[in-house]
């Protein structure tokens, strides 16, 4: 069995927590209409992550400083900016997603050309990697995790609240912009410890299809929320499973798995429908 | 009815969104149990006189005294936008009592026994477990009657309630707030439909940028004659629908 392989036991767990926390956070911004944030935090944690390459490549003594930290940093620094520029523009809030978009591409490029272009390390990054992750990381990821999944259980009443009416909730005193900032924190953090999985391109995909295919059917909030999850952790699973044997690209087979269940649910919705 | 204290105080109260100015000096004060509609053309400032009241937005004259924990409130249009969010009925009733259970607690089964009271309340109690997108337009504003009622509310802000709602569902609605109005509840209703409620109000609020005409339903009707031509250009109540 392959799980005897310690490799590939990291790999779950990393893969597990990716897949509960990514639909999670995602179903929240989805239902906001701002799931593209989501792909521009992705974008400045890879030019986050482009700087802590060419750190460890002209600073050996820093190389216990993983390019994943950078990324972090980066996507929480871009996080604040998002959510100053969506205060900025009342109606046009999804303004803030091209600015940040481009800027950490911009910035991504010019980091990885200056550190001698793109090579395996770079790809690995971009693509995901997950076969490849360190007991180190998969740490990293685990703590970050619960805390995010704490934090999402105590705020859930208010980040319902905003999301199904930020004017009625602000109406009722709930604190819009500490919620709103701390859950835009949370959001860059569950993109960091994503990109291991599935790498900075497809990060998004695993915020979104999963909940795109939870909204098929999908009952109540609850609902929305549940299948979400099971279905962004059987992608993971599949997919984990199946880059192994054909060794596919980890993010590539998880997110062509998630698509698939996507295409499953909209079939299986118009069956209901006629039948 | 006018004795005791006022708890919606608004006085001299302006307000523009730019230089102009939208709301000039305008006051008045609810008393509790009281039902006013609120009248005006298109463009007048009833919403923004509301969300004055609310504190959505700040006056820049005046002032405003309310306790603002005790008011409910149904949005203009409050179904656009939010009628395909993947919740229930009871979810989102629910949700009207999360300000006031506060940070970092849940909701307890006081809690849900009230939604299920709410929900009695406005006649919803067997579309509970229905997602929002499968409900009428009447019923929708129903909805978010009940989640305002979720606050305990002394006062109910209704703006422009029963817009894109036909007819039969209307009577129905202007009824259910009748019957809230009788069991004590004040009631604030912005509305264009005079004719089907004006038999159900205590006082009626003519507003244009200033404050036109206020005062009793007696005194209104006695006086319709002169201030509908010049608030609206007609001179009848029915000509305004
Ligand atoms: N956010 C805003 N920014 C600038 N001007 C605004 C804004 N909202 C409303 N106005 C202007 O203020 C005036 C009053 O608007 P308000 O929405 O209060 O009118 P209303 O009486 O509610 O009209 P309606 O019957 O159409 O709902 C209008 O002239 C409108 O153009
Ligand atoms: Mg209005």
């Amino acid at each position: 069995m392959i799980f005897t392989f310690s490799f590939m036991q990291q790999a779950f767990i990393a893969g597990v927590i990716v897949g509960f926390l990514s639909p999670l956070v995602g179903l929240f911004l989805v239902v906001r209409r701002l799931s593209l944030i989501a792909e521009a935090l992705s974008h400045v944690n890879l030019s986050g992550i482009a700087a802590g390459l060419l750190v460890q490549k002209n600073f050996p003594a820093f190389a216990f400083l993983q390019p994943l930290y950078f990324g972090m940093f980066f996507s929480l620094v871009g996080s604040l900016f998002v959510e100053r520029i969506r205060r900025l523009y009342r109606t046009y809030q999804e303004l803030a997603i091209p600015i940040m978009l481009s800027f950490g591409m911009a910035v991504g490029v010019i980091f990885i050309s200056a550190s001698g272009g793109f090579n395996a390390d770079v790809a690995g990054y971009l693509f995901g990697n997950i076969l490849n992750i360190t007991v180190q990381e998969v740490k990293m990821i685990s703590i970050v995790g619960l805390i995010v999944l704490l934090v999402i259980v105590l705020l859930y009443k208010e980040l319902f609240a905003l999301s199904f009416d930020e004017e009625y909730a602000r109406l009722m005193g709930i604190r819009h912009h500490l919620i709103n900032g701390i859950f835009i924190l949370l959001v860059a953090l569950v993109i960091s410890i994503s990109i291991r999985v599935v790498g900075s391109l497809l990060v998004s995909a695993l915020m979104t299809i999963p909940v795109a295919s939870s909204l098929q059917i999908a009952k109540s909030f609850r609902q929305a929320l549940l299948y979400a999850i099971i279905f962004a952790e059987l992608a993971v699973m599949i997919g984990l499973i199946g880059s192994y044997y054909l060794n596919w690209a980890s993010g590539g087979t998880i997110v062509l798995v998630s698509v698939c269940i996507f295409f499953m649910t909209v079939a299986v919705r118009r069956w209901i429908f006629r039948g | 009815m006018m004795n005791g204290q006022a708890f919606l105080q608004v006085e001299n109260v302006s307000f523009g969104y730019g230089k102009q100015y939208v709301l000039k000096d305008v006051s008045l004060s609810m008393y509790s149990g009281e039902y006013t509609v609120l009248i005006g053309p298109n463009g007048s400032g009833k919403s923004t006189l509301i969300k004055l009241i609310l504190g959505l937005l700040q006056q820049q004259d005046g002032q405003i005294q309310i306790q603002r924990s005790r008011v409910g409130y149904v949005a203009q249009q409050a179904n656009r936008g939010l009628a395909d969010f993947p919740a229930t009925v009871r979810e989102v009733v629910a949700s009207g009592s999360y300000g006031q259970i506060g940070l970092l607690r849940w909701m307890g089964s006081k809690h849900w026994q009230g939604v299920e009271r709410a929900l009695d309340q406005v006649g919803l109690t067997e579309f509970a477990s229905r997602k929002l997108s499968q409900l009428s337009g009447g019923q929708q504003q129903r909805v978010y009657i009940a989640r305002a009622l979720m606050s305990n509310p002394q006062l109910l802000i209704l703006d422009e309630p029963t817009v894109g709602i036909d007819v039969q569902a209307k009577e129905q609605f202007y009824q259910l707030l009748k019957q809230l109005h009788q069991q004590g509840l004040s009631i604030l209703l912005v509305s264009h439909d005079l004719d089907e409620v004006i038999s159900d109000v205590d006082r009626v609020l003519c507003l244009n940028q200033s404050i036109y005409f206020y005062g009793s339903t007696q005194e209104f009707l006695r006086e319709q004659k002169e201030l509908l031509p010049n608030l609206f250009g007609v001179s009848t109540i029915r000509s305004i629908l």
